[in-house]
């Protein structure tokens, strides 16, 4: 049963979305260089909110030159001078942070409250943590002065934009390198602000590139010569794609691709903590996480138990209005990926397992998908086996840990893994056994600029975050 | 100072250890002083005041006060004579001369010349003086009790005054005859027939428990320039303000360490910013303090604001370099992680006021203990003026407390301290160091004591890091 509660709107006045933006080359903004343009949409309204430039394959050109030529000023900064740029970001994102995450649900779908109190404090830490390496490479294990890789193409996703913008940049300036950003097609807006605040910053120019554009700007990134090193955050297709082809280059790669991360429930979990984490697993920004725990393996012994305690979670969650502070989950950020989500809950039910959602009012306009959990799954059900990237739940029994194991690791991806037991030392064991990169016990979804994150096999290779992050972005 | 005599570590309530408290007798004979004897300056009215004979402080002084008081040893010389000099020196209209009548009237007749020299009796001038000092509104003319009443007002260090008499390294002082005709060299700009207002200067204080008390001793003495030139009185720390200080230290201590590294080091940038905020003043005392051209002292300074940010990008860090999950031979999980010590008494170097200090106080107080900071003797200002930093800087109070003094006077209680972890001896000459660490091995304090002169401009490495931190390693089972 739903509580009735009044509606609790952010106000959407603190931020000024221009009616368009150029792209950020060389610490100036200009048009595409074909004048090319898109529209990015609000996803919980279809309102449009500005329109964005197309960067075209001279743009992308254009940036890497940039770049390049702002690479020897930079990398032969004093580190602790690079520091002071990028502890000057980190302040900006601290003090522009309400704009900001007003911002990202506008352009993302996301509740305000997941971007007010995840995605900018983190987005802000990075920058923090990263800013402090600048001058303590020597320290970092990777010899005594380890020298950047150079130019960076960086490409992200429309998940978690400004989160992954830091993730991108942070290290990557850290280490000395300069960048050239595309942001995903559907969500530019937060990565234009954030090429303003780098203007305040007084960042030199250049070091800080910005082309917005759809999947041939990326990849026209990907492809350019002057690119020293790659990193991609997106789809495991598309990192097949930019592994192919860089392949014989020589250039650098990281790739930090999708998942269907196992959230394991034990019998002797505490059930109404590991409910809190299953639904936070699957329903945080409307499951739209790589790491999300997709799949729930849940004791026999517990099964139903735990069933039940979830389906009575999930019918108090809120679906709504970003903005408003109530709500729990947003909007499912384009069409495309409404669709895809359909079509794969679809093949759910098809194949049999059976489906369950609350009884929930979706608005009229924008993308909305109610929260759904799939019981009777099977290993080899598509809903088991494909990244469905939305608010869905497969739920899959287990008897025995072993077991537990087997079917957790059955799977081409390893990114991340649960596990709920009040046993420390059962933990540490199915720790130890499980192929991912994260495993959170006890918890989900935690992430921290100190906390190397990064996936086992077709989830990609390479880490992001903590010690281990630079070296992607050092010559080592 | 020949007549200079010993000061008593702890000057008892009843003896006028703040000249400015008076003695009984003093208060015996009330509010107004116009009996008691002046040497040298003639009679107690405003006429003989008004002539303007130069005042002698010292000898004369001295000798009368001890009269007065009929105390022992102690030298009534008064740490703002210089200021009432200077004073004097204004005097030159009388239409000055007549506004000083009027407010000196009410004093019993004495000039502010006069007043500032004595001891016990002092006028209503003096009191207003002194409740000026303490941010209280001016009291009438029964400044002594006034001060007595309000004394417990102020911090519980403070005695009411500065003008305790005596400085540590009395015989190397110039005469105070001449250095109390010297203007405070804040007010060097204030020359006869100056037109802006006079300044007020600042009352140098300890830094305890996130507030500016006064040393309980009551003790001050004078910090000069490398010119011998006056520039304030610091306070002369003692035995109790060490114990006091250390009572803060370990009271903040679980709230500092049991902060996120995140936030510290948020607080640490925090304190770079304040201290960038107050650069040129900075400099200015770091140029005074160390005899540096304005721009050595600029260099310093900024160096010293960059160390902060250095250590501020430490903090969440310094886990995962010495730190390790370590590979041990059985089903165990085994992490070995970094914990601060605890309370860590830094006795800070000698010979540079800012930069060597933040050196040292950094790195200690980055991991999260909290630190008990003795200044540099000779050049303690910019430390004390580091505190005022400190304190808007979202510090917790007590994370860092700032004692200026003598490090011989105040090392061995701190080396001998049962509640303070860890020692850095960095400022404490070698002998002294010596003597330190032998008291530091009763309790087996971690003990940091550099070896030789350090170049405060290098990379400092990450040995101050580690010194004050104790590796905890654990141990977990793994098994079903």
């Amino acid at each position: 049963m739903l509580l009735e509660y009044a509606a609790a709107p952010e106000s959407r006045a603190i931020v000024d979305i221009a009616p368009s933006y150029g792209l950020f080359i060389g610490g100036q903004w200009r048009p595409a260089a074909a004048g090319a343009a898109f529209k990015t949409v609000n996803p919980a309204s279809e309102e449009v909110l500005s329109e964005v430039a197309q960067g075209g394959p001279a743009d992308v050109d254009a940036a890497v030159a940039a770049a390049r030529a702002a690479l020897p000023a930079w990398s032969g900064l004093p580190g602790a001078e690079r520091a002071k740029y990028l502890f000057r970001l980190a302040r900006l994102l601290q003090e522009h942070a309400r704009e900001l995450a007003v911002l990202e649900s506008l352009d993302n779908g996301k509740p305000i409250r997941e971007s007010r109190d995840v995605d900018l404090p983190l987005a802000a830490a990075h920058f923090f943590y990263y800013a402090g390496w600048a001058d303590k490479l020597a320290y970092a294990g990777f010899g005594p002065s380890p020298r950047p890789v150079g130019v960076a193409g960086q490409i992200i996703p429309w998940n978690f934009p400004l989160l992954m913008l830091a993730w991108k940049i942070a290290p990557a300036l850290a280490c000395g390198n300069t960048v050239v950003l595309k942001p995903a097609e559907t969500t530019p807006l937060t990565a234009l602000r954030f090429a303003e605040i780098c203007q305040e910053a007084g960042l030199p120019a250049g070091v800080v590139n910005i082309v917005t554009g759809d999947g041939s700007t990326g990849a026209a990134l990907v492809a350019h010569a002057g690119v020293d090193k790659v990193a991609f955050t997106g789809s495991t297709q598309v990192g097949r794609e930019i592994a192919r082809q860089l392949a014989g280059t020589g250039r650098r790669l990281t790739l930090e691709l999708g998942g269907k991360g196992a959230n394991i429930v034990f019998e002797d979990a505490a059930l109404d903590q590991a409910v809190e984490g299953v639904v936070n697993g699957i329903f945080f920004n409307q499951g739209h996480v790589c790491c999300a725990g997709s799949r729930l393996l849940v004791q026999e012994s517990v099964a139903d138990e735990l069933l039940a305690a979830l389906r009575e979670r999930m019918a108090t969650l809120r679906v709504g209005d970003p903005l408003d502070k109530n709500t729990d989950i947003g909007a499912i950020n384009s069409a495309a990926q409404l669709a895809r989500i359909e079509e794969l809950a679809g093949a759910g039910e098809a194949e049999g397992a059976q489906r369950w959602a609350p009884e929930c009012e979706l608005p009229g306009r924008g993308y909305w998908f109610a929260p759904t959990v799939f019981t009777n799954v099977s290993g080899s059900h598509r809903i088991a086996r494909e990244e469905i990237f939305g608010p869905v739940l497969s739920v899959l029994t287990f008897r025995t840990p072993q077991e537990a194991v087997v079917k957790a690791n059955n799977t081409p991806y390893g990114l991340s893994a649960g596990i709920w037991t009040e046993k420390g030392s059962r933990m540490l064991w199915m720790a130890q056994r499980l192929r991912a990169g994260v495993i959170w016990s006890n918890t989900f979804n935690k992430f921290d600029p100190t906390s190397p994150f990064g996936g086992y096999q077709e989830s990609g290779f390479g880490r992001e975050g903590g010690r281990h992050g630079l070296e992607p972005y050092l010559d080592v | 100072m020949s007549e200079m005599p010993e000061v008593p570590e702890h000057p008892t309530g009843g003896d006028a250890a703040s000249t400015g408290r008076g003695t009984d007798a003093a208060r015996a004979a009330g509010p107004t002083r116009g009996g008691k004897p002046r040497t040298g300056a003639g009679g107690t009215t405003r006429a003989g005041a008004a002539t303007g004979t130069p005042r002698k402080a010292g000898k004369a002084q001295g000798a009368g006060e001890a009269a007065r008081r009929g105390g022992t040893g102690e030298k009534a010389r008064n740490e703002k004579s210089d200021k009432k000099d200077k004073n004097e020196k204004k005097v030159k209209t009388t239409e000055a001369r007549a506004a000083k009548a009027v407010q000196a009237g009410a004093a019993g007749g004495e000039t502010p010349g006069e007043n500032a020299r004595k001891g016990a009796p002092q006028g209503r001038e003096k009191g207003q003086e002194q409740a000026v000092e303490r941010d209280e509104a001016a009291q009438p003319a029964t400044a002594a009790a006034t001060r007595d009443a309000s004394a417990s007002a102020e911090s519980p260090g403070g005695s009411g005054t500065s003008h305790a008499p005596h400085s540590p390294g009395a015989a190397g002082e110039p005469g105070a005859g001449q250095a109390s005709r010297t203007p405070l060299l804040h007010d060097a700009a204030h020359a006869p027939g100056r037109t802006e207002a006079l300044g007020v200067l600042k009352t140098y204080k300890l830094f305890i428990g996130g507030a500016f008390p006064r040393s309980e001793s009551g003790r001050v003495y004078p910090v000069t320039d490398k010119d011998g030139r006056r520039l304030a009185n610091a306070p002369l720390a003692s035995r109790k303000d060490a114990r006091d200080a250390v009572v803060a230290a370990r009271k903040a201590f679980p709230g500092w360490s049991g902060a996120t590294a995140y936030n510290r080091g948020q607080i640490l940038y925090r304190i770079a910013e304040m201290l960038h905020g107050r650069i040129d003043q900075f400099q200015h005392e770091v140029a005074a303090a160390g005899g540096l051209t304005p721009a050595q002292a600029r260099t310093q300074v900024q160096a010293a604001i960059d160390r902060w940010v250095w250590y501020a990008g430490w903090t969440d860090k310094i886990s995962q370099v010495a730190g390790a999950a370590n590979p041990v031979a059985g089903p165990y999980f085994n992490l070995s992680a970094p914990e601060p010590t605890g309370v860590v008494a830094l006795l800070a170097p000698q010979d540079s006021s800012l930069l060597g200090l933040v050196s040292v106080l950094a790195p200690a107080i980055a991991t999260g203990n909290t630190a008990v900071l003795v200044t540099s003797r000779d050049a303690p200002l910019p430390a004390l003026t580091l505190a005022e930093v400190l304190a808007t800087s979202d510090l917790p109070p007590g994370v860092v407390n700032i004692l200026s003094g003598d490090p011989a006077e105040l090392g061995p209680h701190l080396a001998a301290h049962r509640d303070v972890n860890a020692l850095d001896l960095t400022g404490a000459a070698a002998e002294l160091a010596t003597d330190l660490e032998a008291a530091a091995a009763e309790t087996l304090k971690r003990v940091h004591r550099p070896r030789g002169p350090e170049d405060w401009s290098r990379d400092p490495g990450t040995r101050r890091l580690t010194a004050f931190l104790e590796t905890k390693t654990v141990w977990h089972t793994t098994g079903l």
